[in-house]
């Protein structure tokens, strides 16, 4: 990052005095892992991640062969750790398959949402007056939609719209690249927010003039010296995004608007968890194993986010 | 900041506005109508009547005509429901949702600020970490399924709760508790951090070696700086709470606006989507500017940051 501004002398006087010079980055990392609850996060959420797609080839067969005889039957043994579903479905398999969709609604959703919200932000901060205020004000609006309306609306306006563009048999697809676009174009607002006001400060800074003095175009100051150093705060609030955006699909998914069955996620398993639940018998395996993993992982990854905001800052010694 | 206030008072029409034309753009792209008859084939005439009766043919029309009669507050008829109008849907609906709404922040307030402060001043201690475990369980887990928890906890086991409906003291605790969860969640720890950040602050020593008994230096002093980016949550969070009732009203059975609102999608009644849409963020604009009132109450030094 800035690594080219501090003047190479100071590396020679450390080394020589043997004292280990660590890059920014590096510091970074030592302070995240002083935190003990982010470490611990991030070990987990990296074993339920590996576990969730390293299954992938044997998930993405198994995920929906149903065993009828087999219904609300509960976990047992090692073929069926977490038992089966009320459709005799084995919900190990569910599991470690809707985790891969749960995850990949989350970083689609953080993707998008960094992609619009850094551009918005940058260019707002970066250009400030009137058409800062514009577009601010555009944020203002958006922020006051009830969003659970506007991800309903867009789902259902643009999904047949997409089924017709693809084409037939395309409509797993078309349903989980709206749901992606849905989920990800309501959560980019308070990333414009975070980006315009770094930007606002950074664009007064001696080196940003300096690149500005040597004659660099616009899109290169953004792109070179700008948005590298604001990559702090970007991934921060992605990490926060992650979590949200699954719980928002969940809720979707409980609506009966979410993903289409038999594709399971986290969310969807819990509702159907949740209506399998009646007060005669106890089918607790059904509703416990996803709401395990999908308590689990948005833990986690609120204390990554946690973590690394501690680490990222630039303040913290 | 009163100056501010005004002006977003004079904006807030336009930004209505705005909405509206963004939601009738999403409605409009909805393709079908509930006239279309699913069942028989309707004859083209009487459709056609139909049609034109609800200016359904003409979507420039229906944007024009709807946008007059809101000036007038009459959200038109329903397209699906034809003996009810969006006006009295709303009427019935609405204080459903505001009530289980602000309850559920009164509950999340009342109970979040002083789990906070306790655990800013007991920190490390039990109570500190029964409070972090309760409020990433809120955090962390759908409110479906929370709620179901509770439910058969409460209702099902301890027969302390009625399981469901609406209309009676008892049957808000359950489902207003449940959503206030993910925002007592976030106040208890907000309110923790502001704490911890101003108990080494001078004044609060100040106030300490005036001889201040250690409750007013705490939950006087102490608090009424903590308590800035609550209220600053607040807005927002009401918001949230406004619409997060979706799914409880869904598990409770509670007649709110919710339900109201995911039917009018999914069956392409495209007034009462635009008059769910319309009232709500007409009610979230109306809390924002309240709680810049109460900021601006509370903090007289407040001054309105440039935008």
């Amino acid at each position: 990052m800035s690594s080219r501004a501090i003047p190479s002398y100071t590396y020679c006087d450390d080394e020589l005095a043997g004292v280990k010079v660590l890059s920014p980055g590096n510091k970074a990392w030592k302070r995240f892992c002083k935190n003990r609850l982010a470490l611990i996060s991030l070990i987990l959420f990296v074993i339920i991640l590996v576990g969730c797609v390293g299954t992938l080839y044997w998930s993405s067969k198994l995920y929906q062969t149903q065993q009828l005889d087999l219904n609300f039957t509960g976990p047992s043994g090692w073929h069926a750790p977490f038992g089966y579903d009320t459709l005799g479905r084995n919900i190990f398999w569910r599991c470690m398959f809707g985790g891969v969709v749960s995850l990949g609604i989350g970083l689609a959703a953080a993707m998008i949402s960094v992609g619009i919200g850094t551009f918005w932000g940058a260019i707002a901060g970066w250009y400030g007056g009137r058409i800062d205020q514009v577009m601010m004000r555009l944020v203002d609006i958006l922020y006051g939609l009830p969003y659970v309306l506007m991800i309903i609306l867009l789902k259902v306006a643009f999904e047949p719209m997409l089924i017709d563009y693809l084409g037939p048999g395309k409509e797993k697809i078309a349903n989980i690249i709206i749901l992606f676009v849905a989920i990800g174009g309501v959560s980019w607002l308070t990333m414009a927010r975070v980006i315009r006001g770094q930007v606002l400060s950074l664009k007064t800074l001696p080196y940003i003039e300096a690149a500005r003095a040597i004659g660099l175009p616009t899109w290169r100051i953004l792109l070179k010296h700008i948005i590298p150093n604001l990559m702090g705060p970007i991934i921060v609030y992605a990490t926060l995004i992650v979590p949200q955006a699954i719980l928002q699909e969940s809720f979707l998914s409980f609506l009966g608007i979410g993903i289409q069955a038999p594709m399971p996620t986290w969310g969807s398993l819990a509702s159907e968890g949740v209506k399998a639940v009646n007060t005669v018998v106890s089918f607790w395996w059904i509703i416990f194993f996803p709401c395990a993993f999908l308590g689990l992982t948005l833990l986690c990854l609120n204390f990554i986010g946690d973590g690394l905001r501690d680490a990222l800052d630039p303040k913290s010694k | 900041m009163w100056r501010h206030i005004i002006v977003r008072l004079f904006l807030s029409p336009i930004i209505l506005w705005a909405i509206y034309t963004i939601t009738f753009l999403m409605a409009v792209t909805i393709p079908g109508t509930p006239f279309s008859g699913n069942d028989k084939k309707l004859n083209p005439d009487v459709e056609r009547a139909i049609l034109a009766k609800y200016n359904a043919n003409d979507n420039w029309a229906f944007y024009t005509d709807y946008l007059v009669n809101l000036t007038r507050l009459d959200l038109g008829p329903s397209w699906q429901y034809s003996d009810w109008d969006c006006n009295e849907i709303m009427a019935s609906a609405l204080p459903v949702s505001i009530g289980l709404g602000l309850v559920a922040m009164l509950i999340a307030v009342a109970l979040g600020i002083p789990i906070g402060v306790i655990s800013a001043v007991k920190r490390n201690s039990l109570f500190d970490y029964a409070s972090l475990t309760l409020a990433l369980i809120g955090i962390s887990l759908p409110t479906f399924v929370t709620g179901t928890g509770l439910l058969i906890l409460f209702g099902v086991k301890l027969h302390w709760l009625p399981v469901e409906g609406w209309g009676t003291l008892s049957q808000i605790w359950l489902p207003a508790f449940t959503l206030s969860l993910p925002f007592m969640a976030y106040i208890t720890r907000l309110t923790r951090l502001g704490i911890l950040d101003v108990l080494n602050s001078d004044y609060i020593r100040t106030a300490r070696a005036k001889g201040l008994s250690e409750k007013t230096v705490i939950w006087k002093h102490a608090l009424k700086n903590a308590f800035l980016p609550v209220l600053s949550y607040i807005g927002p969070a009401l918001a949230m709470a406004l619409t997060g009732s979706f799914v409880i009203e869904s598990i409770f059975n509670i007649p709110g606006l919710g339900q109201h609102f995911v039917n009018a999608v999914l069956n392409r009644d495209r007034a009462l989507i635009l008059a769910t849409v319309l009232v709500f963020s007409a009610v979230i604009i109306i809390f924002n500017l309240l709680v810049d009132v109460t900021y601006a109450l509370v903090d007289p030094r407040i001054e309105v940051e440039e935008a």
